[in-house]
């Protein structure tokens, strides 16, 4: 039941990200791309920790994904990088509203 | 191994988590800075996903065993997914809704109603005496 719940939440996640793509489209300096590549590489690890989870229940036989540590790591990370990129488009944004530092001449 | 998972799954697990709560961070100040209700909003919007990421490392701290976190974590995960969806929505609506009336006021410039005109030319004197008030100074430094 929990594993059909979670793969239908995949459906008004793609209606996500095409709004959010609309909304780029209409006024590009309210979305940094760095952001918008994160929200997009998440389905990347979506794909890649349902492709983990088949390959550790069904192939080699344990009960969960987190029995297999290395895969389950591997898997995971996905997670850290594209949260990391959203956090760092984010931040970017947020630089460059701040004035920048005047060169000195002298 | 702490459990289940070995020290740096552990980490990676954590990590990810710290970073949502940043991003929400992040996206309240960049909804102050543009003054956005949507922005502001978002990590309302993103706490569904951030307590879905606590149920799953609650469920690995049962090393797999309490399947109330993982079906907690499958329902937060929908919810979140809604929740964004919603809050693209909303932002793209206000966007849409903004230019629609920008459009129409340019429409409508050429001036109509009398109380419309005076407030206009009042409103260009102020910008015009506010421009006399305050000239833009050269500052000479060194």
């Amino acid at each position: 039941m929990a594993d059909t719940i979670m793969s239908f939440s995949i459906f008004p996640y793609l209606l996500f990200l095409y709004l959010v793509w609309r909304i780029w489209k209409l006024d590009p300096s309210l979305i940094n791309k760095t952001t918008f590549l994160g929200f997009s590489a998440m389905l990347g690890f979506v794909f890649v920790t349902a492709c983990a989870g088949i390959t550790a229940v069904k192939i080699m036989g344990a009960s969960t994904l987190g029995h297999v540590d290395w895969l389950h790591g591997l898997a995971e990370s996905g997670l850290t990088i594209t949260n990391g990129l959203i956090a760092y488009g984010l931040k970017k944004q947020l630089d460059s509203y701040k004035p920048q530092p005047v060169e000195d001449d002298d | 191994m702490i459990g289940l998972l070995s020290i740096p799954t552990w980490i990676i697990h954590f990590g990810s988590v710290i970073e949502w709560g940043v991003a929400m961070a992040l996206f309240y100040m960049v909804g102050r800075y543009k003054g956005n209700v949507w922005f502001k909003q978002m990590p309302l919007f993103m706490l569904p996903y951030g307590l879905s990421g606590l149920c799953a490392i609650a469920f690995h701290l049962t090393e797999d065993t309490a399947t109330f976190f993982n079906d907690a974590q499958a329902y937060l995960t929908l919810t979140g997914s809604c929740a964004f969806a919603l809050w693209a929505w909303l932002l793209l609506r206000d966007l849409t809704k903004v230019k629609a009336q920008k459009s129409q006021t340019h429409a409508s410039s050429p001036v109509k109603t009398k109380g419309k005109l005076i407030y206009t030319l009042r409103q260009a004197g102020q910008s015009q005496l506010s421009e006399l008030e305050s000239p833009q100074e050269e500052v000479r430094r060194g």
